[in-house]
């Protein structure tokens, strides 16, 4: 948790720096299209006693004058399948500033992280920021749709997704979705830690935040799954 | 109605077509003066189009073998051309047993005054016993 507040935390704080970009830029300075891509990754620990480490970050841009931002960090994949298999993923995604009627997309939930091995340990951790929109803007943010699986006799899979999105300025609209989370233990005497965050919202215009349907289950013997879903919005 | 004035309307049709889409496709001109005035701003010399493709393969296969990989991209500074592009993908393989592979792949690049695209990949496996797989991707564009 320590980690998501710190990854939370130092994320704020860039997207704080994200007004004076304009000045720094000048008045019209940059394109009207970022696209920032940075998910989609795979990681995999097959064989036994085997080790996977993966760092991957992407810092891409902002859009001005009826601009689109899209920032895509999710749809990563972390997998330790070997006996005392050892996988950890880490993927961070920064981008997405749009200025002037702008739309700001920001996609950094769809993560997968399975434990399937005999004692296997696998950690995922994917930060993405995005979605500022000045203007009467539109900022969408979607974190959710992760699942974390610990399938292995005494695996442990641990899953932690913070996603920042969703600033629309100036009558604009902010849609926060950070729901739609499976968190599963059902191996014998498995482990899955799950902890989703999703950081939108702050906006004079309509908002919508949703961040329900979650499932968390231990259904192995001796098995124990946690589960925290946050999602803050409206300020 | 004859065929012939059922056919020479749609050929002028299918031959219409392919002008309206070159007009009507690629990013919407919704401020074509902002448009305009970005255009201006790329400097003598600068290219229109840049793009950054970096593509690492990064295989240890033998048994207690140890394969590592730096690759490093970085655009010229001080050009800023309308639309930037790059690309970062990597994939890194430990397959032997007790092998170790390591990449580290890097790019830099300018960002586009029209339109910049980033877009990174990476896919790590472990497959050998005791093998030992790390990859560390980094795709920036300039702010």
């Amino acid at each position: 948790m320590r980690n998501i507040l710190f990854t939370g935390i130092a994320a704020l704080s860039l997207l704080s720096l994200a007004p004076l970009a304009p000045a720094m830029a000048g008045s019209i300075d940059t394109g009207g299209l970022s696209v920032t891509h940075g998910g989609g990754n795979a990681n995999t620990a097959r064989g036994s006693f085997s080790t996977a480490g993966q760092g991957t970050t992407t810092i891409g841009g902002a859009a001005y004058g009826h601009g689109r931002a899209l920032t895509y960090g999710g749809g990563n994949q972390n997998l330790a399948s070997g006996y005392l298999s050892n996988a950890q993923q880490d993927t961070t995604t920064i981008g997405g500033t749009a200025f002037g009627r702008g739309r700001a997309t920001t996609f950094g939930g769809g993560n997968r992280n399975v434990a399937s091995g005999y004692l296997s340990n696998a950690q995922q951790d994917t930060t993405t920021v995005g979605g500022t929109a000045f203007g009467r803007g539109r900022a969408t943010t979607f974190g959710g749709g992760n699942r974390n699986l610990a399938s292995g006799y005494l695996s442990d899979a641990q899953q932690s997704v913070t996603t920042l999105g969703g600033q629309a300025y100036g009558r604009g609209q902010s849609l926060v979705s950070g729901g739609y989370n499976s968190n599963r233990a059902t191996g014998h005497f498995s482990q899955a830690d799950q902890q989703v965050l999703t950081v939108g919202g702050a906006t004079h215009g309509r908002e919508l935040v949703s961040g329900g349907r979650n499932r968390n289950a231990a259904t192995g013997f001796g098995s124990s799954a946690s589960q925290s879903v946050t999602t803050l919005s409206g300020q | 109605m004859s065929l012939s004035s059922f056919v020479f309307p749609v050929l002028a049709l299918f031959a219409a077509l392919p002008a309206l889409a070159q007009e009507t496709g690629g990013m919407s001109l919704r401020g074509p003066a902002a448009m305009l005035e970005r255009i201006e701003q790329l400097q003598p010399g600068c290219r229109l189009s840049q793009t950054s493709v970096t593509i690492g393969v990064n295989r240890a296969s033998g048994a207690h073998s140890q394969a590592r990989q730096d690759l490093l991209t970085m655009a010229p500074g001080g050009c800023r051309p309308l639309v930037s592009t790059q690309v970062v993908a990597g994939a890194n393989l430990g397959l032997g047993p007790g092998s170790n592979a390591e990449q580290s792949i890097q790019a830099y690049g300018p960002r586009g005054l029209l339109a910049t695209t980033a877009y990174t990949r990476g896919y790590n496996l472990a497959a050998g016993p005791r093998s030992t797989a790390q990859q560390r991707l980094l795709n920036q564009i300039g702010r």
